[in-house]
């Protein structure tokens, strides 16, 4: 069996590419949030904003996405676009004063994927399909849930335009996901 | 003078007329904020002010009146009069015409002030502001009208006691004898008779050596005694400075503590307030990746990949385990058909077994095996099997290959171990996140509770700052700091006052020595006289002097006799004390209140601040009474709003007691839903009116609002 090095592996592969979303979404959420697209971070625009680089909105909309159990299919009619910065990048560097790096934020996206998608891994490790196509749907099913998550923000910014502005306001979105299923966990029990 | 009727017409929210009829005592005129008390005030007021001649103001025209206007159409008037005695019966009215022009603008005409008085029988038209200023000039009006509680202090301007002194005593009739600026004719002769007394002396034909050394030792005085009176003015000015800083700063040094125990309030709270928000991190959305706060609920998801990763690790192990099983099967019949693996010895091998079968003996048995019998049949079938077994089944060494290409199962145990590593941590973020958010609350209600309580002390600063006259923060601040530079400057000022008034009186002692030896042996009979006439002078000069500082004195002692008499009658109950007037350089003064037992009352209650201003007023009307032969009304805006209901009624009954005529505006006497209260009313001795707005009048539009005026209580 021959040795493998880590640039083979699936993770490897997968961090090796980038994340992409419906483009309208940059100026309803991802710019209104984050440095994404204002170019340097220490720019005065930039400053203030509640995230960092644009990725970092699509960390928080893919996990919306996850915790609801719910995909959705990029719109083929629509632009879509990059974020020209590779998995492996994100959250990687303290590039912000005062921010934190987050590399495990990565392989829990990842591990994830793994659980949330029908890929046939025995025939993988057969080699009876190609990594670079697990890859493919490893990626799609993250864009899939991160496009959920951005349709979710874009109807709470509808509702309530200020909601997102709030210091708890993004942590609130994900209190409500998280424990919304416990009790429905705890009424199935008791059913 | 007393005022017997008042008539207002069109006056602001007087709209109509309404004529008053004044008792010579006491008169109330109650109303709530926005009745129309102040515009009552302000008409008095208007009526009495001469020093515009024409005074067409359209603010003061009546809304509702305007309303009524028609473009075009007839004019109306705004009219203030009055009746009043002063030396006979006499009468003033200050007027204007209003009216619509074709273009509907307004305009204003026709200004007026006139005057009536008796002559005789008869009753002749003269100039009102004349007659005014005549019955009641601006000197008396000043003491006269005061508007709310913080204009009753009269003393709170440089020279107003100098004012005072001027107006009401005959000390002001000094002046031109005596200013103690050279400016008196005393001090004028005694100037011009030293300069004779120097020439005379300087010409005196035989003038002795003693005689020209006395003069040099004179003129050296004179030098010395002038430039030792120009020091002593300065320190005397000197002392008074800091004196009156010193009193001051007295008077502000309960203040002054309690602003800086308030001040180091508010800085120890700002203090605790940013030492709490520091500790606030509320920066929730950056915890939720740098913090990792956004895998809070990946528990089911890591059991899910690792339930799916350990399912994969099975099958793989499972399928690799019967790939395994496969592969040993074809290395045994390989190498058993090459004869490299011995069977069991009691097998034979397929050599063996030929021979046994060629022998007709079995070797296992030890028994002959006959060609047809079973065993030898037994033995023929046995080969038979084995050749089969072995027969075309030799694997080929080509075919052997790995069931599975890839090693990922490796891999995800890797990340399956790494996510497990975190499950401890990631199950602990729910308390994690609820303990940030509920510390970070309770750090913000912190905050938010310093911030009301700095809030709080601001207010009481300000409450503060505001009793003690509008003094500035910085003010009192810095005065309290430099509180003993103050004392040490007012010390050192003292001390060279009292050296240098021990000073000019040696000068003064030797100066008239000299003076008189000079006399004595002046052989001159002009130099003697001119000698003699200056030192007449001097005498004089200090004469005058003396008496005009008597007479100043006298006045104060007049004064604050009289206003100790109404603050006794005005503080019944409440303050047993004295009021005293402190003189001050140029001409200002200031009132302190002093306890029986001696004690400086330095921060007063309003009510009592009050009554002190209102008995030095009552004190100087009377002494205007005593100089003009007249008595004057007072007329007062809300002197009492800082008084509660008890201090009011005391208050009211004083006044009434005291023979003054008064007219007073004011809230008191309403309850708090607005109506009177009757019993209060009729407990006092003057008239009492009612001021209320029209009961249909809109708040909102001006062009409804009209005061009415209700006699309340007319029997005295």
């Amino acid at each position: 069996m021959a040795a493998r090095n880590t640039t083979d592996s699936l993770f490897a592969l997968w961090a090796k590419r980038d994340a992409y979303f419906e483009t309208h979404f940059q100026d309803e959420i991802i710019s209104k949030f984050s440095d994404y697209g204002v170019g340097s971070s220490k720019s005065n625009e930039a400053k203030g904003k509640t995230f960092g680089g644009g990725y970092e909105m699509f960390i928080i909309a893919f996990f919306i996405g996850l915790y609801s159990d719910s995909r959705r299919e990029l719109d083929k009619s629509l632009d879509k676009k990059k974020f020209g910065q590779p998995i492996e990048y994100w959250g990687n560097l303290d590039s912000r004063t005062g921010r934190k790096s987050y590399p495990e934020i990565r392989k829990h996206i990842f591990a994830a994927l793994i659980a949330k998608t029908d890929i046939d891994l025995i025939a993988l490790e057969k080699g009876e399909i190609e990594a670079g196509d697990v890859v493919s749907t490893l990626i799609d099913a993250m864009n899939e849930y991160a496009n959920y998550g951005f349709y979710y923000l874009a109807e709470k910014l509808k509702d309530n335009p200020n909601s997102l502005y709030r210091n708890s306001g993004f942590l609130d979105i994900f209190l409500d996901l998280t424990r919304k299923k416990q009790p429905k966990d705890e009424e199935l029990e008791e059913l | 003078m007393k005022i017997k009727n008042i008539s207002i017409k069109n006056f602001r929210s007087y709209y109509g007329t309404h004529t008053i009829e004044l008792y010579e005592g006491l008169n109330i005129f109650i109303g709530d904020n926005g009745d129309g008390k102040s515009t009552l005030f302000d008409s008095l007021n208007w009526l009495f002010d001469t020093t515009l001649t024409e005074q067409k103001n359209e603010r003061l025209i009546s809304k509702k009146c305007l309303a009524h206007l028609v473009s075009g159409g007839d004019a109306e008037s705004v009219s203030v009069s009055m009746t009043f005695e002063h030396d006979g019966e006499k009468y003033i009215e200050k007027s204007f015409d209003f009216f619509l022009d074709a273009n509907g603008n307004l305009k204003t005409a026709n200004y007026q002030f006139v005057g009536y008085e008796e002559y005789g029988s008869e009753r002749q038209r003269v100039d009102g502001r004349r007659l005014l200023d005549r019955c009641f000039d601006a000197s008396i009006r000043q003491y006269c009208l005061f508007k709310g509680e913080e204009k009753l202090d009269i003393f709170n301007t440089d020279n107003a006691l100098q004012y005072l002194v001027n107006t009401f005593s005959e000390v002001h009739d000094f002046d031109m004898f005596y200013t103690g600026d050279e400016e008196g004719f005393t001090e004028f002769a005694v100037q011009n008779a030293k300069r004779a007394r120097d020439v005379a002396i300087k010409n005196a034909n035989a003038t002795t050596q003693k005689e020209r050394d006395l003069n040099t030792a004179i003129g050296e005085i004179s030098r010395q005694l002038t430039s030792v009176e120009r020091d002593l003015k300065d320190a005397e000015n000197n002392y008074n400075k800091y004196d009156k800083l010193l009193t001051d700063i007295e008077s502000h040094a309960e203040a002054s503590e309690d602003l800086r125990r308030i001040n180091d309030r508010i800085k120890n709270l700002k203090e605790r307030k940013e030492n709490t928000e520091l500790k606030i991190d509320d920066a929730y959305s950056k915890k939720l990746l740098d913090d990792y706060w956004i895998m809070c609920g990946m528990s089911p998801v890591i059991e899910l990949f690792s339930e799916k990763t350990n399912a994969f690790i099975k099958e793989k192990q499972k399928l690799e385990i019967k790939e395994a099983e496969k592969k040993g099967k074809k290395e045994a019949i390989k190498e058993i058909a090459a004869g490299v693996l011995p069977l069991d010895p009691l097998i034979p091998d397929r050599k063996s077994m030929e021979n046994m079968i060629h022998d007709e003996f079995c070797k296992v048995c030890g028994r002959p095996a006959p060609k047809g019998s079973d065993p030898y049949n037994f033995m023929v079938q046995k080969l038979q099997s084995l050749l089969d077994s072995i027969s075309g089944e030799v694997p080929n060494d080509e075919e052997d290959s790995n069931l599975f290409t890839n090693n990922y199962s490796v891999e995800l145990q890797q990340i399956l171990r790494n996510v497990d590593y975190m499950t401890m941590r990631i199950n602990g973020l729910q308390n994690e996140i609820s303990g940030s958010v509920k510390e970070n609350n309770r750090l913000k209600m912190l905050a938010k509770n310093f911030q009301r309580s700095i809030d709080d002390a601001i207010d009481e600063k300000n409450k503060l700052l505001s009793k003690n006259n509008n003094i500035t923060e910085e003010e009192l601040d810095t005065d309290y700091k430099n509180i003993s530079n103050w004392n040490k400057y007012r010390n050192d000022a003292d001390h060279s006052r009292e050296k240098l008034k021990i000073r000019k009186k040696e000068l003064n002692d030797k100066l008239t020595e000299l003076q008189s030896e000079l006399a004595g042996i002046s052989k001159d009979d002009k130099s003697k006289t001119a000698v003699l006439v200056h030192q007449a002078l001097q005498y004089i000069c200090s004469a005058f002097a003396y008496a005009k500082q008597k007479n100043t004195r006298n006045f104060i002692e007049l004064l604050t006799t009289h206003a100790n008499g109404y603050l006794k009658k005005l503080n019944v109950d409440d303050f047993h004390g004295v009021i005293q007037i402190i003189e001050r350089a140029n001409g200002a003064a200031r009132l302190q209140l002093v306890d029986n037992d001696g004690t400086i009352v330095t921060n007063p209650n309003t009510a009592l601040e009050t009554s002190k201003f209102m008995s030095v007023l009552f004190a100087i009307s009377d002494l205007t009474t005593l100089k003009r032969e007249n008595d004057y009304p007072l007329i007062f805006d809300a002197p009492t709003s800082s008084f509660g209901p008890q201090k009011e009624r005391d208050f009211y009954a004083a006044i009434s007691s005291v023979n003054k005529q008064c007219i007073i505006a004011t809230k008191s006497f309403l309850k708090e839903d607005g109506s009177l209260d009757m019993p209060k009313i009729e407990h006092q001795k003057g008239k009492i009116f009612r001021l209320s707005l029209n009961p249909d009048c809109d708040l909102e539009k001006m062009s409804t609002i009209q005061t009415n005026i209700e006699p309340i209580k007319m029997n005295i």
